[in-house]
């Protein structure tokens, strides 16, 4: 065999110098549970996992296991776990964890996800994985647990940031680690600072928009690789497309990243039923509206925009952001005075009273999530739910870590409706509940699909139906019509809207959609333009669909 | 090891270590440990160098663990494969018993020869693009070269004991202690050449992939223009990265020898095991 052989040879002279002294030497019984404690710790095969066969009440999907392998075996443990929303990110890692912990590898861990997702953490890796994780919230407890799960933001501070920066980690996991793209931030520096031997980062979206994401992540990984930022753009340029052809690069990111696509796990999913609910302003409202959109006197084509899709959304949304813009500048705010009048006249939301009549009309006890951009909005809904005799719990972004568990507990027990704004979709699986309301669209493709995730995603059992509700001839009826349905974007199980984006180096869609919307001076305009949109978002879609057929 | 023989085996860890049981049933066993185990289980430094200072005895611990996922009690604790704790217990009990001189026990009315032989257990690590290990128990008859494999496995039932038995005395050997190690090292190599190696040259080929790699990207043309410190250091770390896939990617055999020991053995056993064996 063409390799070298490594003796043990100090042993002998050891064994040598016991044995010539008269004294007892290790009994039978000892001296065979250390062969059998050798023996069950060696792992006699080249291929495969050992940690599922120790986690019996655990079911794998194929592509987490291949996944963990990969990580494992070939990325040395040092990768970013890339799989898209919902295929199981968490379990992977964790499995990947185990087998670490298993093969003697891994002692001293530090998990850092976003603050409301600690609690999760902390106990699936405790029941998925027989992993004792303690979470970092009562006590100082980095020297005295091996594995802590914590959120950056707290163990970025002081003083918990010195003890933490003293430690050698054998693993060090963070969740959500797209939020680590920039590298001029504190975190970005104090995760490079970690001391750590293995290293995994998850995110579901690993290059957004720019190179530079990716450059910053694998230099996490891979410390000096591709030198200097300067350096890597001079070399590569900073589109995304030509680092594709670049076969090194893409050699080292196969070498890093783990991604798994949903069409590609060969699982059957649920399926999504999508209907539109159509509102019909009242006559009242549709003044209002028309009133809005008229008044040209607002010196801000977008601050318009904003406000006719807040009226969409609920009097209150536009009401309080007009009374903002009053109060910070009375001068040009003075012009909204006469519409907030008619608002205060406005008896109810067309839109609110729709959502009651849906949800009265489904069997007794079926769960709803309602998506809100507005936190206005999220008042006045339930108080109209409360109003309807229907049980409702709110969900924002801004709710401590321990308020957003007990929240979602509520939901699953005793509400029958969650009423969450954008920011309370990220990480929490909802998805004992298969009813979603979209009360108003976000205008970002994206976060449509994070919402959707929450409901839509491993372990939900019935088909998932979602509602968009959308006013008749208004913006929102543009975005839906126009944009959404034309890109076939809730019916498709997203998963390359991502790549496609990307593609287009539209690094914000919903600055584009403003965009058009003020540019433009006649509804026809904006058709045009968001036809236009909807088509190149269409072929690049159809373009990315060939390239992946031909190699 | 399934959870039956986990239980069986801390069980007989902390028995033959001195602990008291104090409960057991499917699923849990609860101690009071010794002062000593406690000392290398319990991790509480202070207590025991504080009690030391006093001049005092320590009051050691309970400690109750939980063979059964689903078993739940009052301060007990988890146990299973891949837990620290049974890492830690794997490596005392590996600390402890390197090396034994031990004499089977035999019931006889005659002088009854033990002849010896040494027993070498080892783990054996393939380390390449993958890793794994092969473990192997051999033995090393020391007056005639008899040589034996899965030794461990094979005389599991019989009984050693520290002390010699009555009526039987320990033949000399002849082959050194260190001679004999040797030898197994021998037979463990034409056993290496015997096994498949497709995985070297698999390492092989990613080990030059990944070296091309890691050239490609600490040798680009644009360096020229960097400053004098920062080409050093990136001289460095191109270094302990190259350093880093050739630990993991030179495809290499390492013996690691778990334990080993002299045994005294009656030839009418060794006949019959070993016999039983070929037959």
């Amino acid at each position: 065999m063409q390799v070298h052989i490594k003796d043990d040879k100090p042993f002998i002279d050891m064994m040598d110098d016991v044995l010539q002294q008269e004294g007892e030497t290790a009994s039978w019984e000892h001296f065979q549970m250390a062969y059998t404690a050798a023996k069950e710790t060696n792992i006699d095969t080249f291929t495969g996992l050992v940690a599922p066969g120790y986690l019996p009440h655990m079911t794998f999907h194929p592509h987490q296991l291949e996944a963990s392998r990969r990580v494992v075996e070939e990325m040395n443990g040092r990768a970013i776990l890339a799989d898209e929303v919902g295929l199981g990110k968490t379990i992977e890692a964790g499995l990947v964890l185990k087998e670490l912990m298993i093969r003697g590898l891994v002692k001293k861990v530090l998990l850092l996800v976003p603050a409301s997702l600690v609690n999760q953490w902390v106990n699936e890796l405790n029941s998925k994985f027989h992993i004792p994780a303690a979470s970092q919230r009562k006590q100082y407890v980095w020297e005295h647990y091996d594995v802590i799960v914590s959120s950056i933001d707290l163990a970025k501070r002081s003083p918990h940031r010195e003890i933490i920066l003293e430690q050698d980690y054998d693993f060090v996991l963070i969740d959500e680690a797209h939020k680590l793209k920039n590298s001029q931030t504190k975190n970005y520096a104090f995760i490079q600072s970690l001391k750590k031997k293995y290293c995994l980062l998850l995110t579901a979206t690993p290059v957004q928009n720019k190179l530079s994401d990716i450059y910053n992540l694998v230099s996490l990984l891979k410390p000096g690789y591709l030198g200097s930022y300067k350096q890597f753009k001079d070399t590569y340029g900073d589109d995304r497309r030509d680092a594709e052809e670049h076969h090194y690069l893409k050699e080292l990111i196969r070498k890093v990243m783990v991604r798994n696509r949903r069409e590609e796990t060969g699982l059957q999913w649920t399926k999504r039923k999508v209907e539109t609910i159509w509102i019909d302003f009242t006559e009242q409202e549709r003044q209002v509206y028309e009133n809005m959109q008229d008044s040209t006197s607002a010196a801000a084509t977008f601050a318009k925009i904003t406000l006719l899709r807040e009226l969409c959304s609920s009097r209150e949304a536009a009401y309080l952001s007009m009374k903002k813009m009053v109060e910070e500048n009375p001068e040009t705010g003075n012009a909204y005075l006469p519409v907030m009048k008619e608002i205060e006249k406005l008896p109810q939301h067309s839109k609110a009273l729709k959502v009651v009549e849906l949800i009265k009309a489904a069997p007794p006890g079926e769960k709803f999530i309602i998506f809100t951009e507005y936190r206005a909005t999220q008042f006045y809904l339930q108080w109209t739910l409360k109003q309807h005799d229907i049980s409702s719990v709110p969900f924002r972004g801004g709710f401590k870590a321990g308020k957003k568990d007990w929240m979602r507990e509520l939901f699953e027990k005793h509400a029958q409706v969650l009423i969450a704004t954008e920011a309370g979709g990220e990480g929490i699986n909802l998805q004992f509940c298969s009813n979603m309301i979209n009360y108003d669209l976000p205008w970002n493709p994206m976060r449509l699909e994070q919402r959707i995730g929450r409901i839509h995603r491993f372990g939900q059992k019935k088909d998932v139906q979602i509602y968009n509700f959308a006013v008749r001839n208004t913006l929102e009826a543009h975005i839906l019509e126009l944009l959404y349905k034309k890109i076939n974007l809730f019916e498709r199980v997203i998963g390359n809207l991502d790549h496609i984006l990307a593609e287009l180096q539209v690094s914000d869609v919903e600055k584009e959609i403003k965009r058009i919307f003020a540019d433009s001076r006649s509804e026809g305009e904006i058709k045009v333009k968001l036809d236009n949109l909807t088509a190149v978002i269409t072929e690049t879609g159809e373009q990315l669909e060939r390239d992946k057929l031909h190699g | 090891m399934d959870r039956h023989t986990l239980h069986q085996f801390l069980k007989k860890f902390f028995l033959t270590n001195g602990c008291q049981l104090i409960e057991e049933k499917e699923g849990l066993l609860h101690f009071l440990l010794t002062p000593e185990l406690d000392e290398e289980l319990m991790n509480r430094p202070f207590y025991w160098r504080y009690k030391k200072r006093l001049g005092q005895e320590g009051d050691p611990m309970e400690l109750t663990l939980l063979t059964d996922p689903n078993e739940t009690a009052e301060k007990a604790e988890h146990i299973h494969f891949g837990s620290p704790r049974l890492h830690k217990i794997f490596r005392l009990i590996r600390e402890s018993a390197q090396v034994a001189r031990l004499y089977e026990k035999v019931d006889t009315a005659s002088r009854t020869p033990l002849y010896p032989w040494l027993i070498r257990n080892m783990s054996v690590h393939f380390s390449g693009k993958r890793k794994r290990t092969e473990t192997h128990s051999v033995g090393l008859q020391l007056l005639n070269g008899q040589l034996a494999t899965d030794w461990m496995e094979n005389f599991s039932q019989v009984q050693f004991k520290q002390q010699i038995s009555d009526q039987c005395y320990c033949l000399s050997p002849i082959i050194r202690y260190q001679s004999g190690y040797q030898r197994i090292s021998s037979y463990m190599h034409t056993y290496l050449d015997t096994i498949d190696d497709s995985w070297v040259k698999e390492t092989k080929d990613t080990l030059k992939q990944e070296e091309d790699l890691l050239a490609h990207f600490f040798n680009q043309s644009n360096q020229e223009e960097l400053e004098p410190e920062i080409l050093e250091e990136r001289a460095a770390l191109y270094k302990n990265e190259l350093d880093a896939v050739h630990k993991r990617l030179v495809p290499s055999i390492k013996m690691e020898t778990i334990n080993a020991g002299i045994f005294y053995l009656s030839e009418e056993t060794a006949r019959k095991l070993l016999h039983k064996k070929e037959a």
